[in-house]
């Protein structure tokens, strides 16, 4: 049987063949055989090569490096541009050898090869990056920057700046991790890349702008580190890297940018907001323009420099890239039907949408222009494109796109993104789930036509399942989901749902480790027992009217001005309910001093919302007259009204200066009706003036005190003693509470 | 574990089995009222006496609620601390609530046009005040036999910092403009300063156009909306609802706009129709529908 050329090589490569120097040769032949000829690597990997090539880089003799080296580049041309051998590699455990290859005692000659091989290998994000940051790894790596140590070697020169950019490279590609990110900022990296990016190498400059965006991306302890720092000259990293942002070299100008992009998300950069508006913008706009690898990521970092704000998403819709993302989408559609290739520009076409949906995320000025770039239908079809990313970016395309009446009603509905988006709340990336249950949010409005149809078609169902996902993200869309399509809804639709769904469930919301879940969960109690007082109580009867009121009371004392909100809301709303849904309130101390406290918050909208509390509660009722009194008089008691009258005088925003003035005419009323007897006494209130006083302070508001006069309550029997007295027994306050709940019309029993 | 041992105090934990405890609560001393209705309030229990003679009192558990709070938000911190945030979460674009421009929020009224008058009810869908934007449906009723009840979609143009008193568009000039609105008496402050500049080289007794000269145009940066008691806007028709893709009803046209004008206070609204082929001046007469209850919304 005769071998093959190859297999003679491979064959020749076994450590126990003696002469050196025909491993060499073997070697140098295999080098010439595989360059760009995939198959032939693959070949060689089934001729066993790799193990072969891995004894030959563990060897710990020095001496002869020559070997050494030639392996390290075979195996480094086996890495290039191909994952599934990275994998292969990475697999058969080439990495350690690897690492050990940098020691700074060996040739560097060799310690290039390795970093080179190494990067070409991290280039895989699949490769774990474990054996990194083990042991002595990383330390060694880190020093490998240092072009300018004392232990340089004459003639050496370039191969270790070639190094130290192989280095940079290699540390941008192992930073994705928070974790990482420190440990690689610990090894003392920084000043080394800062060295690195003054260098005046537009190479090198270009590796060490690489790395310090991965460690200030998305770090803001990170990136207030090394906005601080100061280069050789003194100068801030920042005003240098602006300078390269204008580099001739497109792929420079990319790697300034996105530094500059993640120091300002950061909001370490403040100084610079001028310019990353005028200069950064406008260059990262025109990169869309360009080919390769620099189209592809750039609208990625446009993405995420505009993500959170308005003006720049402004800005970048007035300098028309919408078209142009558009025109990259819908390009790539017809090539992929034209050649059949689809998966080749996969990133191209899922960072390019990224950049749509941050383009249309805030304004919909901007919005109106995607619709107008005629590029719904791609963006639609992406949704069902077999890679996830594509998938999860169309997704987020979509949700921008929904937060707008009028596309909902429209356009979203005329593209049909209904079908596909009920697909992805099955999907299983965990991406594609986020960004499809957060759309959903917005397609269960009640001015969406998908509304009815999406609930036909079993979506309420899919709720229980989405929570109980394990995933914080998922979790909040889905409560938010359901809070949206509560809003407004029918009596029918809310019980249909909340019986799917679950009280339990709202309940373990209600009491999540996470506030922003916390916040849509009582927002959506608050649309439950929104406007009818069979909806109030199927609430009440749902959590038990213990519990809810228990749950409000907890919430109201969160400093959280959000949970803070909706808690009062969900108040107001209970408050417009029968005389036992009022009483049950009112029986409550806790709530009804979290909502005077809440009177004098800094926010107007909390100042609006805790008067309406006592508005409803105070709502004149022919029915139930003399407890709306009872209520008043007990609201009086606790200081409600002087602190009323004192905003009255105090607060100056107009909309809770009008809602002051709706809650005190309520007092007015019933102080004509009833007369100002109640100063009870033994009832404790916070308030510093006395009876007398307020007695006093009311005269002079109220302009008509003919009534002023004291008219005992024709039955004052029982509310004095309700409200007033301090001696009452249970038996009397409970008579008065069901008593309470029987003049309202409402039997609990 | 009855519900009664959350209500009445627990003799083995005072000590003091004959003590009552006397904290004065809202229906009167003694004991705190009894919730023994309801079953459910077992676990996170009902109310109780406000003193802290007992550990089930409110003190206490106020107490407790507290810690709990303290140690889920250092949890929370942490977690935020360890994990790195997504750079691509949605920005929340908060629903804008001032007075009774909100979404949900409903108006009820007329429109008249010569001696014709038709039941209208406008429901505002969503309002964002940063963009000076609203938006919201147009019912009308018998304006024609094919629709007895007519849905529109409008979009407002608050006037303020992003939108002028000038429409430049929709085929409204200045004349147009200034003829609608000073039509609204709240207007007539602003007037002069809109469409005469702020000098004040016009008599206000007499006609202001004839003896003015020249014109100023308004500096927009000046008025801000919110911090008027009275609200003017352009509402634009768009479309039909439900279907959208109805394009033109006999006897019915949308193709015009609204100047409107909303005050605060009185929460009512008042409009003027214009295009240019209808008859001018039809007015729009809108009042608030009183809601005591307020559910909310928020895009994602």
């Amino acid at each position: 049987m005769t071998l093959t050329p190859h297999e003679v090589a491979v064959s020749q490569l076994a450590t126990d063949q003696v002469v050196p120097l025909d491993r060499i040769k073997s070697l140098r032949f295999i080098k010439n055989n595989i360059i760009g000829n995939k198959t032939k690597k693959d070949l060689y990997i089934q001729l066993g090569i790799v193990s072969r090539l891995q004894d030959i880089i563990s060897v710990k003799d020095d001496k002869d490096s020559q070997l050494k080296i030639q392996a390290v580049i075979v195996l480094g041309s086996f890495a290039f541009g191909n994952e599934s051998n990275i994998l292969a590699l990475a697999n058969s455990g080439v990495v350690e050898p690897l690492l050990n290859c940098l020691n700074p005692s060996g040739d560097p000659k060799l310690i290039e090869a390795a970093a080179r091989t190494l990067n070409a290998i991290y280039a895989s994000p699949k490769v774990s990056r474990q054996q990194l940051f083990m042991g002595n790894h990383l330390h060694v790596l880190v020093q490998l920057l240092d072009t300018f140590s004392s232990k340089h070697r004459p003639g050496q020169e370039i191969v270790q700046v070639h190094t130290a950019e192989l280095v940079a490279s290699i540390l941008a590609r192992c930073c994705e991790t928070l974790e990482q990110q420190m440990q690689i900022a610990d090894s003392g990296a920084i000043p080394l890349l800062m060295r690195l990016l003054a260098s005046g190498i537009s190479k090198s400059q270009e590796a060490a702008l690489g790395a310090l965006a991965a460690l200030v991306k998305d770090n803001p302890e990170l990136a207030q580190v090394i906005a601080q720092m100061r280069l050789e000259k003194g100068e801030r990293p920042a005003p240098f890297i602006l300078r390269l942002v204008r580099d001739k070299s497109p792929t420079m100008r990319l790697a300034a940018a996105t530094c500059l992009t993640y120091l300002n998300r950061a909001g370490v950069i403040p100084e610079h907001d001028g310019d990353i508006m005028l200069i950064v913008l406008p260059i990262l706009v025109k990169m869309l323009q360009l080919t390769g690898a620099v189209q592809e990521t750039a609208p990625q970092v446009l993405a995420h420099l505009i993500w959170e704000s308005e003006n720049m998403q402004k800005a970048v819709c007035d300098m028309e890239a919408i078209p142009k993302l558009a025109s990259i989408i819908s390009q790539m559609d017809e090539e992929d039907n034209v050649y059949g290739i689809v998966g080749q520009k996969d990133k191209l076409k899922e960072n390019s949408l990224l950049a749509l949906a941050a383009i249309s995320q805030l304004k919909e000025d901007c919005r109106k222009q995607v619709i107008e770039a005629k590029v719904l239908s791609h963006i639609v079809s992406a949704m069902s494109h077999p890679a996830v990313g594509v998938r999860a970016a169309a997704c987020q395309c979509t949700r921008s796109l929904s937060r707008s009446v009028k596309n909902l009603r429209t356009s979203l509905v005329d593209a049909g993104i209904e079908n596909p988006l009920f697909q992805l709340l099955s999907d299983e990336d965990l991406g594609v789930l986020r960004s499809a249950t957060a759309t959903l949010c917005n397609i269960v409005l009640d001015v969406s036509p998908m509304k009815k149809t999406i609930m036909e078609r079993g979506i309420v169902a899919k709720f229980v399942r989405m929570i109980s996902y394990g995933d914080n993200v998922v979790r909040l869309n889905t409560v938010w989901a359901i809070k949206n399509l509560v809003f407004e809804a029918e009596s029918e639709v809310k019980e249909n749902v909340m019986r799917q769904f679950g009280y339990n469930n709202l309940v373990l919301l209600l009491n999540d480790s996470e506030p922003a879940v916390q916040e849509q969960a009582l927002n959506l109690v608050r649309n439950l027992a929104h406007k009818r007082e069979h909806d109030i109580e199927q609430v009440f009867r749902g959590l038990g009217n213990g519990q809810l009121l228990s749950i409000i009371e907890e919430k109201l004392s969160w400093d959280d001005p959000r949970l803070l909100e909706h808690a009062l809301y969900v108040l107001v709303n209970i408050a417009t309910g029968t005389e036992y849904h009022k009483q049950s309130i009112l029986k409550r101390q806790g709530i009804l001093r979290s909502v005077l406290r809440s009177m004098n918050h800094e926010s107007a909208a909390i100042r609006v919302a805790s008067i309406w509390v006592i508005i409803n509660l105070t709502w004149p009722d022919d029915k139930v007259s003399h407890s709306v009194h009872e209520c008043v008089a007990l609201l009086r008691s606790m200081g409600f009204e002087d602190r009323l009258l004192a905003l009255d005088t105090t607060d100056h925003d107009l909309d809770v200066n009008n809602r002051v003035k709706t809650a005190l005419q309520h007092f007015l009323m019933d102080q004509q009706q009833y007369g100002h007897n109640n100063n009870v006494s033994g009832v404790p209130s916070d308030q510093t003036g006395s009876g007398i006083g307020r007695h006093g302070h009311s005269s002079s508001r109220y302009p008509d005190p003919q009534q002023q006069q004291d008219i005992s309550p024709s039955s004052s029997s029982s509310s004095g003693d309700a409200f007033g007295g301090s001696a009452g027994s249970a038996m009397d306050t409970t008579h008065i509470v069901t008593g309470g709940s029987g003049a309202g019309g409402h039997d609990r029993r | 574990m009855p519900a009664n041992n959350l209500i009445r105090p627990d003799p083995e934990h005072t000590g003091e089995p004959n003590r009552q405890c006397t904290c004065p609560s809202p229906l009167g001393g003694g004991s705190p009222h009894c919730d023994d209705l309801d079953t459910a309030t077992l676990q996170l229990d009902t109310d109780s006496p406000t003193c802290a003679l007992h550990p089930s009192s409110m003190a206490v558990r106020k107490q407790q609620a507290k810690q709990r709070q303290f140690e889920l938000l250092q949890r929370h911190q942490q977690q935020l601390l360890r994990r790195k945030p997504d750079p691509f979460e949605a920005v929340r674009v908060l629903p804008s609530k001032t007075f009774h421009l909100y979404t949900g929020s409903r108006f009820q009224g007329k429109q008249r046009s010569g001696s014709h008058s038709y039941d209208v009810v406008v429901d505002i869908k969503h309002v964002d005040l940063d963009d000076s934007f609203l938006c919201g449906y147009l019912h009308i009723k018998g304006l024609t036999e094919e629709y007895p009840e007519l849905t529109t979609y409008f979009e407002a143009e608050i006037i303020g910092p992003k939108h002028s008193f000038f429409t430049r568009k929709w085929d409204a000039d200045e004349l147009v403009d200034e003829e609608h609105w000073t039509l609204f008496r709240p207007f007539e402050c602003l007037s002069s300063s809109v469409f005469y500049g702020r000098d004040k080289h016009v008599d206000k007794g007499e006609g202001r156009a004839s003896k003015c000269t020249y014109r100023h145009h308004y500096d927009s940066q000046t008025y801000e909306h919110r911090s008027e008691d009275v609200v003017f806007m352009r509402w634009k028709e768009h479309f039909l609802v439900p279907d959208h893709q109805v394009q033109g009803i006999s006897g019915a046209s949308f193709a015009g706009f609204y100047y409107i004008c909303y005050s605060k206070v009185t929460g009512h609204i008042s409009g003027f129709y214009y295009h240019h082929s209808s008859e001018k001046f039809q007015q729009l007469l809108l009042a608030p529908v009183q809601e005591r209850s307020f559910g909310s919304v928020e895009y994602r």
